[in-house]
């Protein structure tokens, strides 16, 4: 099923799961907030059925691949639960909730830095980047990889820049908004990922095409 | 440049969408979420309770020896910030002693939860959601000791035991010490007396039971379950879900025989025999139908000695057998056994061993697809009609979540027509949803969920059954049937995740 851009993008309606069969909590988002407060186990399911595929989708954004997913995934719950009481508009729940992933997914980054310090593998012995569905052209599968090769090497506030404004699509505003900078600090931040993006990519026979004409495959 | 990297992005987001749509699982993840705040909210709680236990403990302790206890005294529990109704739970390093005024006294053991719901004047009902309960009830004339145990029911009368559920593995295990209790669930039966000096172990997943002597010595297949010294002390992590298709499920002990649920209803006493040609004597009357010891360790646990004739192997096209659900749905699906061995040594294609570890590893890979395409090299159909319980739920689940319902609905439905229990009743839940979210056939996804909740009404997706069960009623237009569901629901999971909503229907007119 073909994704467009617009759906690409879309954040959680109020009250409602789109994806799978989910909980839905009745009442706004000021009372789901305080019963998250209370840790009412309604509103914990409803929230969690509420973000579940969002805050997925964001971290495979950033994240690319992670054998521990899955852990990551729940990392970002529990550390938004931890930390509900420092949401003080319960109106911004959604983009509080997507700089809760974005820091989570930082965190597991970081881990697997330290982790690297100590664990030598080539690059062959790197887990397979995930999000390639097999029906995929070798061509997309051998883009998605390369790119998220790059990313690695990238540092962390840029790679999690560029993953999000070019990846998942959010407005440079937004941007400002889940990393909790200023906009004139994105804008000089992600030139910086730009540039240092497709200089590594002109280097890969898999994206150079991307970076220079725009790619070949442009309707998927 | 911008719009280039804009280009290559969205495509890559295309690919990542499609794999998150397939990775995701909302209700693992919604459990797991539940379960960290409720241990961690525990924990805290914990501590709290122990104190205030233990003086109240002390207490009554002295209060007790110096009065003794009376048979016509009230009941209630001796620590009273052990309130009815609320979960205990039991920490990773320590049991929660829970004591009532009769001198009836209860030990959760470590990662244990329970809840008292009830007290009467001669006794009480205790809720065991997972882990291990030792009991000791005072023998009174006209005791009235209830213990559920997952989708067990224990009757006490005046005993020592320690009882336990894993949910995980769906098992049950009773050690009578002293007395005589009578239990009743899935493959026990109705009732079924277990004596002092015995030892019941029931998987709910494979339909097996075993009775063993306490201290008898241990067979070769009693060692590969655990010792017989010791009872269980936990949730046996070592045993994997019937769900991913362990290998351990693949070879069942040879002294265990599955036994069928004695008073189980069957739809017009509709039966699929399963008398192997040995001509063992087990008669079904009885209720102990099944294949022989010797057979039953025959089964072809690899899909070896599968069978395939192309694509028509066994049963009908999925289409045909629709039919067949809605009618069976109506009343209750008949219990089947297992095939006719004549049925699985049939003369055609065998499927190599090693596809089929291919098709069990790519599953627990969470590669579908992959998955899909070997048991499609196997045979869909001979796995359907002459595969173990467990690979034939495995290929359901994975047709599934590789997006082929039609598939997943029929290996459901072969699960249904040929196992009883375990298995089985997961895939009554199943087809639930499936009807529920692939066709909106609600009217019939009810029917699943009520079946479900009726053969496991302690099962792994009970809750969820129960909540389903609200729902599709009211989207098939039954709105008294809806309500009766949502006071059921409240009435067992007060704080469940979808007693809001169940009690907003029960406020409505």
């Amino acid at each position: 099923m073909p994704i467009g851009p617009a759906a690409q993008r879309s954040i959680p309606e109020v009250g409602r799961i789109r994806s799978e069969r989910g909980i839905t909590f009745v009442g706004d988002d000021a009372a789901l907030v305080d019963a998250l407060r209370e840790r009412k186990p309604a509103a914990v399911a409803a929230f969690h059925d509420r973000y579940a595929q969002y805050v997925l989708r964001i971290l495979v954004r950033i994240l690319g691949h992670d054998v521990d997913l899955k852990d990551v995934h729940h990392e970002a719950f529990v550390r938004a639960l931890s930390s509900i009481a420092s949401l003080r508009d319960p109106k911004r729940l959604t983009q509080w909730m997507t700089s809760v992933a974005v820091l989570t997914a930082k965190t597991c980054i970081q881990r697997r830095q330290r982790k690297r310090w100590l664990v030598f593998l080539s690059p062959s012995d790197l887990p397979e980047a995930i999000g390639a569905p097999k029906e995929s052209p070798p061509e997309v599968l051998e883009a998605l990889r390369a790119t998220y090769r790059i990313l690695d090497a990238m540092p962390t506030e840029e790679r999690i820049l560029f993953a999000l404004r070019y990846v998942e699509g959010l407005e440079l505003t937004e941007l400002a908004s889940v990393s909790n900078t200023s906009l004139a600090t994105v804008k000089r931040r992600l030139s910086r990922a730009e540039q240092r993006f497709a200089a590594l990519a002109r280097r890969d026979p898999a994206l150079r095409d991307w970076v220079e004409r725009g790619g070949r495959w442009s309707a998927i | 440049m911008e719009r280039n990297l804009m280009a290559m992005g969205q495509l890559i987001a295309g690919c990542q969408d499609e794999m998150v749509r397939q990775r995701l699982d909302l209700h693992r993840g919604r459990a797991r979420l539940l379960a960290s705040v409720s241990e961690r909210r525990d924990s805290a709680r914990f501590y709290r309770t122990l104190a205030v236990a233990a003086l109240l403990f002390s207490a009554a302790v002295i209060g007790f020896w110096l009065r003794g206890p009376s048979p016509g005294s009230r009941m209630g529990l001796m620590a009273s910030a052990v309130k009815t109704g609320e979960w205990i739970a039991a920490p990773t390093d320590g049991a929660v002693p829970i004591r009532f005024t009769d001198g009836t006294k209860l030990e959760l053991l470590p990662n244990g939860r329970a809840r008292v719901t009830e007290i009467v004047q001669n006794g009480a009902t205790v809720v065991v959601e997972r882990g291990e309960l030792r009991a000791s009830v005072r023998p009174h004339q006209g005791n009235h000791w209830r213990i559920d145990v997952g989708p067990f029911r224990v009757t006490v009368v005046g005993t020592i035991f320690d009882v336990s559920w894993q949910p995980e593995i769906e098992r049950f295990s009773l050690t009578l010490r002293k007395g005589a209790v009578l239990v009743a669930g899935p493959v026990v039966g109705m009732e079924r007396a277990v004596r002092a000096g015995e030892r019941l172990d029931v998987w709910v997943g494979q339909g097996e039971l075993k009775s063993t002597r306490i201290g008898a010595p241990a067979r070769s297949a009693e060692v590969s379950r655990g010792t017989e010294a010791a009872p269980p002390t936990g949730p046996d992590r070592s045993r994997d879900s019937i769900v991913s298709g362990s290998e351990n499920l693949d070879e069942p002990a040879s002294v265990i025989e599955p036994v069928r649920p004695r008073d189980f209803e069957v739809a017009g006493g509709r039966e699929r025999s399963s008398e192997p040609a040995s001509g063992r004597g087990s008669s079904r009357a009885s209720g102990k139908a099944g294949p022989s010891r010797s057979r039953r360790a025959g089964v072809p646990t690899a899909l070896k000695e599968l069978t395939s004739k192309g694509s028509q192997a066994s049963g009908p096209a999925p289409r045909e057998r629709r039919s067949d659900a809605r009618a069976q749905a109506s009343g209750v699906i008949g219990h089947a056994a297992p095939e006719p061995m004549e049925r699985a040594t049939a003369t055609g294609v065998s499927a190599p061993s090693s596809e089929v570890d291919s098709f069990r590893l790519l599953a627990r890979a969470n590669r579908y697809r992959d998955s899909l395409a070997e048991a499609e090299r196997v045979g869909v159909a001979a796995i359907c009609a002459a595969g173990n319980a467990s690979d034939v739920l495995l290929l359901g689940d994975v047709a599934r979540l590789a997006g082929n319902e039609g598939l997943a609905e029929k290996a459901y439905l072969a699960l249904r027509r040929r196992f009883v229990g375990g298995p089985a009743t997961q895939a009554a839940f199943m087809l639930g949803r499936l009807a529920q979210d692939q066709r909106a056939a609600y009217a019939e996804a009810a029917e699943y969920f009520v079946l479900y909740l009726r053969e496991a009404p302690g099962g792994v997706f009970a809750r969820e059954a129960a909540s389903r069960l609200i729902e599709s009623r009211m989207s098939a237009g039954n709105r008294e049937g809806a309500k009766a569901a949502a006071a059921q629901y409240v009435s067992r999971y007060p704080t469940g995740p979808y007693a809001d909503k169940a009690r907003e229907l029960l406020n409505e007119p």
